[in-house]
This record gives structure tokens, C-alpha cells and sequence, in this order.
């Protein structure tokens, strides 16, 4: 199957999303994110960091370190009230966007 | 975000740096073993695991980096980072450092002093709400028939006329009228008052005003303790009430809140205090010695002769604060039409000129304004001077640091970063240099303070330095760093990592044309600074020899004014009589006599006080008038030329006589013999007959002009209040205790003002331009002190920079004259470039001090000539220590470093 990059922006929506169902560290939300997609889209692992520190950063996020399900130190994230909301408006804000672009394509 | 959050993430970021850094690592890893473990689950070897997991994963540190930016602070790590190499570096070179910062220290201190003072006198407003709404109301008018005038006016050829007082019924006028669009309110100054307080303390003189039931309202201030005056203490026979100062409620009560419901008396008068004043209120007259209040209707008591329902009595200053939404225009013309209405009988073309108010009502704002914007340009020319030496030190420095530039470029830092660490450096420079020149400020502004004025004591406004001075400093010295360090910082930033790093070679690119143009315009500007520090020097030295007539040493001088003390008209010759014995009285007195105004301290009497019957001329005769005791000339040592000097025998009964001076006897009767000849004085009908000329002296000060002068005897002509002069056989301030007993056992209620001697009061009177010379004179030299820095700092580097060279021509057989020379001869081109810029420039900036100069022309070629001279012949032996060093250079030593 293709790989497809992912999309400038996408990957705090999807990052936010995978931990909207509870905290989870940085590998899981690798995991995660492959196979809730099929295998589609692909990420360089650790390209998530810098997206995980920025989120933290805006306090959107929020981490702790605790013990992996193997028995090792991992640092979980979880979402914050403030990160909800952005989940929310990023995803309503993904809808409308993808809703306009099926239109265009359609109507084209 | 919340703000709170981002502190302490920011805080986090900058000092738990390495805990987050050893979490983030630990993370990855961590990250990275979970994937490692999977693909060994998947049935990979261990090997190929791992490195598929690193594939996966990506650059580790790349990836590391760019999560420390998300941090947020990397900018505020940099500053930190650079400002602590900038340090290192710094205190690696203190000799460049002390200089760098010593000379900005200086300058910025200098700066700082000055704006003070600025600040204070010309732009604080008062601390009450609103001062914008505040005028100051004068008025203009052609041909105005005044009567009584107390205040200050000026009036032109055609008979138009300035001036700020009016008479109450007009200051109630516009009140009145202009209710609506203002708040109109009037003050009057109140001179030479004896205020008795408490039974332990002495009556003393002191100043205080009189105003209007509106003004502290209108002013918006308010009481510090107790109340101010209103409305109610002007109705009838409501209580004298008096408002103290805050410094005088502490002088006189050590600020005792039972000072308040006290009884003082001014000049007998008893006055209940009802208030006190805050401390930082300056008062409605910025600078003045103010230091009570009392209301319009103590008129009749302390100012008897100038009545408030007179029209012909003009002496109420007026200010206004206009009512909110109304346009200056508005309140202007509604006030024209108001004051044209009130003088349409006495005056033509009346106009009132309304300016603002916002720092109240000043005269010394005036006579201070030119000098100290002067001295803040004369600092702004050496800030310059100190910013392009520091700008060529940083050149040479960044020069020696091309290849550590070149190493930083080479391994990642971009262009910007290279930029703000060089920037950095000078901003840490001028930081240090602003930080000491505060220190040199707060003790600078009390010398500029007293030089200026003088005395500290009177120079009575607030210099502390509030906020707005140090936002000056701060303004300044970021200013400066950047003027400094921007060239520097420019060429770091053009650092070239491959050239930089290449084998510097002995004929490197040549990178002193802007040095030079440094050196050059610090030359230049230290040419116009010397040619005025020149001339205020000559200035100075002009009026020290200044012979003013008379003798000035061991002459004690005091006021007194037996009119506070219930003296009226010719009563108080009694009064002077009495005191005049027992003066003579004290052992080691020569001799004693009193005149109206005291010599040399600015104030005169006269004008076109008086006609000359036999004298036919167009212009009215004018003259400067001088009442004095028949002692005057013997304790002055004024010689009497021609005919008799004044007598005790000239009393009020007898005929009426005056001696004149020389310049007068010329001007009038240059032909005849003055003896004999009579003047008549304007509203007296006796005939005033000349009986003496005397050498001519000066009157006002020493910079002034002999005025023509006309002397009369205090018995014929009696004045109310009156300076004393001691001549003593030792040191004048010696007999001051024995001085106060004696006028005491004459009258205990006249209080004893102003003691001095006359060689202060002469000092006094050439104050400004002692300063001018002194501060110019220390500013130029720091100037050329810094330039000679510059230039001895460029020739240095470039006799480093080229030692290989001359260490081949010297192989070569060239001599050490023929090495030394050619740097001494561009030393003498750039001073000379220099003193070619700055001599035209000084011609042409030195005629704004025109004023300011005594017996010597703004353009005095031998000034100038010699301030250029000096450059040049610094700028050699600056030079001269380099050029040897070149000279000595060792041919095979030189070549062998290749």
C-alpha cells in the first residue's frame, strides 16, 4: 500500500485525537496513529517530539512519567481542558475544510 | 496561554535546563528501545533491530534540537549566553573595556546630570491632575496707562507693551467673565516679610504669596494636613489664616502636626496656620522661595500701598485652568474680548497671551533654558566623540577577532547570531557605562546645580532623578551601543568563514578607511568643543580681571528691611542711622554704609526716572539710580572726582542734592561743568542739583555695561528697605554673630536677609560662566583625551598589522626614519582632515554662544587657530609611540613570524 505524508499542521490534530482516549507516550501514540490509519500515513517517529514539546509548551498537553505496560520508564501525555477545546476546534475546523474540498472537487 | 505558566516553563526551560534535557534524552531511548524490542518480536537479529528502530526514528539530535526550541527561551538563552561571553571577553581586555566604559560613564553621566536639571526646570509638571489644562495668562497692549506696575514688562519702540500683571479689578473682570470657559485665578508675591513663629526660634525674612480664593482649587492641589484657602477666608472679618510650605512646616515645626491652629505673625500680624502644603508641590512660581500662603484679604496688612479695588494698581499674576472640552482658542478669545473690555480706556490693541501653565509660573525657567540646553548639546557633541572612539576600538578589536568570527561562522552560527553577539558586547559596554554614570549624575548634578546658580540654595527646583531621567540614561546608553557597535557588529556579521580561516597574510585587505573616518570626526568634534571651551575660558578670564570700580574685598553685605518692622517713609533713616553707629561699633569694623541695592547682584532702580531742565535732547534722559549713606564712597573706595561726596549734613530739610558718575557727567553734560546743574525727579517739584562727580563703577554685575548713575542720599530720599556694607579689617564672615547683635540692640524686629560677602556676590554674578568655562573646559579635554585614544588605538593596529612589512623594507635597507615617518604623517593628515572639518564647523556654531561671551568675538581667530593646533600636535604625540614602535622593529624577528 502507498504511504502518504502527512499533511502540514495534520499532525497536532492527530496527536490530540489518539489522546483524546486517554494518556499514552510517545511510542504508543506512534503506534496508534499508524494503525488507526491502516498503515497510510507514516510519520518519522521522532518528528512527534517536537510536536508533543510544542503542544506541552501551549499547555495543550500535559505529561507525566510513569511505568510502560513492559515495565518501563516511559513519559505519558495527556489532554488538558485547553487541549480539548483545540481538539474540538481542529477537528470542526478539519470537517468544514475537507466538507470544501469535496465540494470543489465535485463541482469541478 | 496563561502567563503564569509560561513563566514557569520559561523558568524551567532556563535553569533546569539539564534535568530537561536528561528527561528528554531518556525519553527518545526509551522510545527507541519499545521499537527495537518490536522489530526483534517481528524476528529481526539484534543489529538489524536497533538499526531499523534509529532508521524509524530519524536524526536523534536534529530532532533533540529542534524540541529545545520549542521550549521558547532560545533567544533568551542566546542573550544569556551571549552576554556572558561577552563579559569573558571584556574582562580578557580591561584596559579596552575601562576606557570604553570609563568614557561613556563620563559622557553618559554628564548627560544624565544635565537632563536632571532640564527636567527639573523646564519639563516636570506641577503633581496635580491634569496639568495640561493649566495657562499662564500675560497680556500685550500699545500704549498702556498702567499707574503702579509690580512685575515684568517690556515694551517696544512704538510703545507696544509685554507684560504679566494685572490690577485686581481686571483680574476680577475676567474671572467674571470667562467663568465658563475657565477657571481664572491670581497670585501676587509678597517680598521681604518678617514671620515670627515660635517664641525659641528668631523671626526670620522670607518670601511668601498672596492669592486668590480659587487658586489651590483651581491648581488641584491638595493639603498635606489641615486645609488651603477658599472662598471663606476672603469674607469679612473671617481669620487671617496663612497656608506654610512643607520645607518650612519642617524648618520652623519639625513637621509637629500641632504646628497646625498655631499663631504667626508677619510683620506683627497675627495669622492662624490652617494648613501645610505636600512636599513635592513646587509651588505656583517653579524655583522661587515661596514659602506661605495667605489669602487676598490680607492685603491691607502686608501690602498696604497696593490696594485691590485700585485700577491703577497692576501687580496680580493671573493663570487659569480651562474647564474640560473647551478648546485653547476658545478660552483665548473668550479672554481677549473680557481684558479688551476691561481696558478699553487705558490701552489700544489689548490682547491676552495665554501659554501654558502645565509647569506653572517660572522666571528662572528662562534664565536657565539656554544655558542648559547648551550644556546638553556640548554633552550631546561628547557622547558622539566617545561613541566613535568606541565604534574604531570595536573595529580593531572585531579586526584581531576576524579569525574566532570566521571559526563561529564556519561551525553553524548564522549571520543575525554573529551580528547580536558582536551588538551584544557593546550594549554590555554601554549598560556598564550608563549604570556608573547614574553614579556620576547624582553627584554631577549638584555641582552643574551650583555652578549654575551660583549656590545650591538657590537653585531651588527638584532634581531628583525620577523615572523619566533614567529612562534618559537607559535611552542614551542603548543609543550609544548601537551607534557604537554597529559597525562592528555589521562586519561581523559579513564574517566569511572560508577567508577568515585562511593563513592571514601580512597584506591583509586594508580595513582602516572607516577607523580613519572615525578618528577624523572625533578630531573635528574635538576642535568645536575646544574652540568653545576656548572661549568661555578667555571669556572667564576677561571677567575676573574686570576692575569694577570699587574694592570687593573684606566687605560683608546683609539686607534689611525696617519697613516689616513698622519703619515708614523717613522713619527708617532713624533706623539706619541707629544701626549704622552701632555697626562702627564692632571691633575690627572700618567702616559702614548702606545703599538701595546691593553692587554686582543683578538688581538696579532708575530709568527714565527724572528730566534735566537745561538739557536738550529727543530721547528722555535715562538713567540707573542709587540711594546710598554719605559713607558710600569712603567704605567703597569709589574716589569723588570733582566736587563734594554726599553729607550728613544733606538731610531732609536741606537742599536737594545727587552726585552722578563719570558716565552720566559724559553722556549729559559732555561740554559744561555738571557741578551746579539740576534735575528734576518725576513727581517731585524740588530741584536735584549736582554736587559731586565720582569714578565711574559697575552696578548690575561685571559682564554689564557702566550705566550712566545718578546718587542720592537715603535722608533726602528714603528707602524702606536697604543693604548694609561692612568694611572689616579681618575676614568678613568673622563678625557676622557680632554683625546680628548689633542691628538686634537697634530693633529685635528686623530681621537680618541674604549675608554675603561682596566677593561672593561677585563670584555670583560671573557663576554661568565660571561653569561654562570649568565644565566645557573639562568636557573638551575629556574629548580630546578620547580622541588622542582613537587615534593612538588605529596607528597601533596599524603598525601590528604591517610589522611584516616593514620588517621586509627594512630588510630591504630601508631606515627607521623612513618606517617612522610615514605614520607620523598620516597622524598629522588625519588631525589636520580633522581640524580642516572642525574649524569651519566651530566658525559656524560658535556664534550661538555669542551672548554668553565677554570681550572676545565668537569667531577670535586665535581661539580656534590654537584649539586646532593643539589637536594636531596631540594627534602627533599619540602617534609617536607607535611610530617608534615600527622604528624598532627587528627585520629578522619581523620576517621570521611569516
Amino acid at each position: 500500500m502507498a504511504k502518504t505524508e502527512l499533511l502540514q499542521g495534520t499532525l497536532d490534530l492527530l496527536i490530540l485525537t489518539v489522546l483524546g482516549r486517554g494518556p499514552m507516550h510517545g511510542f504508543a501514540i506512534a503506534q496508534r496513529i499508524r494503525q488507526l490509519s491502516d498503515d497510510v500515513l507514516t510519520v518519522e517517529e521522532g518528528s512527534l517530539y517536537p510536536a508533543l514539546y510544542r503542544m506541552e509548551q501551549k499547555g495543550w498537553i500535559d505529561s507525566e512519567w510513569g511505568q510502560s505496560e513492559n515495565n518501563r520508564r516511559a513519559k505519558y501525555y495527556q489532554l488538558t481542558k485547553s487541549g480539548r477545546k483545540q481538539l474540538e476546534a481542529e477537528a470542526s475546523g478539519w470537517e468544514r475544510m475537507c466538507l470544501a474540498i469535496g465540494l470543489v472537487l465535485k463541482s469541478a | 496561554m496563561n502567563p503564569v505558566w509560561r513563566m514557569r516553563a520559561w523558568f524551567r526551560a532556563l535553569f533546569a535546563k539539564r534535568k530537561l534535557d536528561a528527561e528528554m534524552h531518556e525519553e527518545m531511548r526509551s522510545h527507541i528501545e519499545m521499537r527495537t524490542q518490536e522489530n526483534l518480536a517481528n524476528g529481526m537479529s539484534p543489529d538489524e533491530a536497533r538499526c531499523a528502530a534509529l532508521r524509524r526514528f530519524g536524526h536523534v539530535d536534529g530532532i533533540k534540537e529542534i524540541c529545545r526550541d520549542q521550549r521558547g527561551v532560545r533567544w533568551l538563552g542566546d542573550l544569556i549566553q551571549d552576554a556572558r561571553f561577552g563579559v569573558r571577553m571584556l574582562a580578557k581586555s580591561p584596559s579596552f573595556t575601562a576606557v570604553a566604559v570609563g568614557s561613556l560613564a563620563l559622557g553618559i553621566g554628564a548627560g544624565t546630570a544635565i537632563f536632571a536639571l532640564v527636567h527639573a526646570v523646564l519639563l516636570r509638571s506641577l503633581p496635580v491632575p491634569n496639568p495640561q489644562e493649566l495657562l499662564v495668562l500675560k497680556w500685550s497692549g500699545t500704549k498702556p496707562q498702567l499707574g503702579n506696575f509690580m512685575g515684568s514688562q517690556a515694551a517696544d519702540a512704538a510703545g507696544h507693551v509685554t507684560a504679566d500683571s494685572v490690577s485686581y479689578p481686571v483680574f476680577h473682570g475676567l474671572r467674571e467673565q470667562c467663568a465658563a470657559q475657565a477657571d481664572v485665578f491670581a497670585f501676587t508675591e509678597l517680598q521681604e516679610l518678617r514671620i515670627t513663629a515660635r517664641a525659641r526660634h528668631e523671626p526670620f525674612a522670607t518670601a511668601g504669596l498672596m492669592v486668590s480664593d480659587n487658586l489651590f482649587s483651581g491648581l488641584g492641589v491638595h493639603p498635606l494636613l489641615g486645609r488651603l484657602l477658599g472662598p471663606e477666608d476672603e469674607a469679612g472679618g473671617a481669620e487671617p489664616a496663612i497656608v506654610l510650605t512643607y520645607e518650612c512646616w519642617q524648618r520652623e515645626f519639625d513637621l509637629d502636626p500641632a504646628g497646625l491652629g498655631q499663631s504667626v505673625t508677619l510683620n506683627g500680624n497675627p495669622y492662624t496656620i490652617v494648613g501645610v502644603l505636600p512636599r513635592d508641590f513646587p509651588g505656583v512660581v517653579a524655583g522661587d522661595r515661596t514659602e506661605f500662603y495667605v489669602p487676598m484679604s490680607a492685603q491691607p496688612q502686608l501690602l498696604s500701598s497696593w490696594s485691590l479695588t485700585a485700577p491703577d494698581r497692576w501687580f496680580v499674576k493671573l493663570m487659569a485652568r480651562k474647564k474640560p472640552g473647551v478648546s485653547d482658542a476658545q478660552v483665548e478669545s473668550a479672554l481677549n474680548v473680557a481684558f479688551a473690555r476691561e481696558t478699553e480706556t487705558i490701552m489700544k490693541e489689548a490682547k491676552v497671551l495665554v501659554s501654558s501653565g502645565r509647569n506653572g509660573f517660572s522666571y528662572q525657567r528662562n534664565t536657565y533654558r539656554k544655558p542648559l540646553l547648551l550644556l546638553l548639546g556640548i554633552v550631546g557633541v561628547v557622547i558622539l566623540v566617545a561613541c566613535a572612539n568606541l565604534a574604531g576600538l570595536l573595529l580593531a578589536r572585531g579586526a584581531v577577532r576576524e579569525h574566532e568570527f570566521a571559526v563561529r561562522a564556519a561551525i553553524g552560527a548564522g549571520r543575525w547570531r554573529l551580528i547580536r553577539q558582536s551588538l551584544t558586547e557593546s550594549l554590555l559596554i554601554a549598560l556598564f557605562g550608563g549604570a556608573l554614570g547614574i553614579l556620576v549624575a547624582v553627584w554631577g548634578k549638584a555641582v552643574v546645580a551650583r555652578l549654575l546658580a551660583g549656590s545650591l540654595d538657590n537653585f531651588r527646583f527638584d532634581t531628583s532623578l525620577d523615572l523619566a531621567v533614567l529612562g534618559f540614561t537607559l535611552g542614551t546608553a542603548l543609543l550609544t551601543a548601537l551607534l557604537s557597535g554597529l559597525l562592528a557588529a555589521l562586519r561581523a556579521g559579513r564574517s566569511d568563514a572560508l577567508a577568515g580561516l585562511k593563513e592571514r597574510t601580512a597584506l591583509g585587505a586594508p580595513r582602516l578607511r572607516v577607523g580613519k573616518a572615525l578618528v577624523v570626526a572625533q578630531v573635528a568634534l574635538s576642535v568645536l568643543l575646544l574652540a568653545g571651551a576656548g572661549l568661555y575660558v578667555r571669556t572667564l578670564v576677561n571677567l575676573v580681571r574686570v576692575n569694577p570700580g570699587f574694592a570687593t574685598d573684606n566687605l560683608l553685605l546683609f539686607r534689611v528691611s525696617p519697613r516689616t518692622a513698622g519703619y515708614r517713609g523717613s522713619k527708617s533713616a532713624g533706623f539706619y542711622d541707629n544701626a549704622q553707629q552701632s555697626l562702627a561699633a564692632i571691633p575690627g569694623v572700618k567702616s559702614v554704609t548702606l545703599m538701595q541695592n546691593p553692587l554686582l547682584a543683578g538688581s538696579m532702580s532708575g530709568g527714565s526716572f527724572f528730566t534735566l531742565p537745561n538739557h536738550s535732547s529727543e530721547s528722555e534722559p535715562n538713567a540707573y539710580k542709587h540711594t546710598v549713606s554719605e559713607t558710600f564712597f569712603a567704605t567703597m573706595s569709589i574716589p569723588v572726582l570733582l566736587g563734594r561726596e554726599l553729607r550728613a549734613s544733606d538731610t531732609e530739610s536741606s537742599p536737594k542734592v545727587v552726585v552722578v558718575n563719570q558716565a552720566f557727567a559724559h553722556k549729559y553734560f559732555p561740554e559744561t561743568n555738571p557741578l551746579g546743574q539740576v534735575l528734576k525727579v518725576k513727581g517731585n517739584d524740588a530741584d536735584w542739583q549736582i554736587v559731586g562727580v565720582c569714578q565711574d563703577t559697575k552696578y548690575t554685575g561685571v559682564k554689564d555695561e557702566i550705566p550712566p548713575t545718578v546718587y542720592f542720599s537715603y535722608r533726602q530720599d528714603a528707602i524702606g528697605f536697604a543693604c548694609f556694607a561692612v568694611r572689616t579689617a579681618l575676614p568678613p564672615q568673622a563678625i557676622v554673630p557680632s554683625v546680628r547683635k548689633a542691628v538686634a540692640a537697634v530693633n529685635p524686629l528686623v530681621p537680618l536677609a541674604g549675608i554675603t560677602t561682596q566677593k561672593a556676590m561677585r563670584d555670583q554674578s560671573i557663576a554661568q560662566e565660571r561653569m561654562f568655562a570649568s565644565l566645557c573646559g573639562a568636557l573638551a579635554c575629556l574629548a580630546v583625551l578620547l580622541s588622542c585614544i582613537g587615534l593612538y588605538g588605529l596607528m597601533a593596529y596599524n603598525v601590528a598589522r604591517r610589522t611584516n612589512e616593514i620588517g621586509i623594507r627594512m630588510a630591504l635597507g630601508a631606515t627607521r626614519r623612513n618606517v617612522a615617518w610615514p605614520i607620523l604623517r598620516e597622524a598629522v593628515a588625519l588631525g589636520g582632515v580633522g581640524a580642516g572639518i572642525g574649524i569651519p564647523t566651530a566658525l559656524a556654531l560658535t556664534r550661538f554662544i555669542k551672548s554668553q561671551l565677554y570681550g572676545v568675538a565668537p569667531t577670535d581667530p586665535v581661539t580656534i587657530a590654537s584649539a586646532a593646533a593643539l589637536l594636531v600636535t596631540v594627534a602627533v604625540i599619540a602617534a609617536w609611540i607607535p611610530a617608534r614602535r615600527a622604528a624598532r622593529v627587528d627585520p629578522m624577528v619581523a620576517l621570521r613570524c611569516e
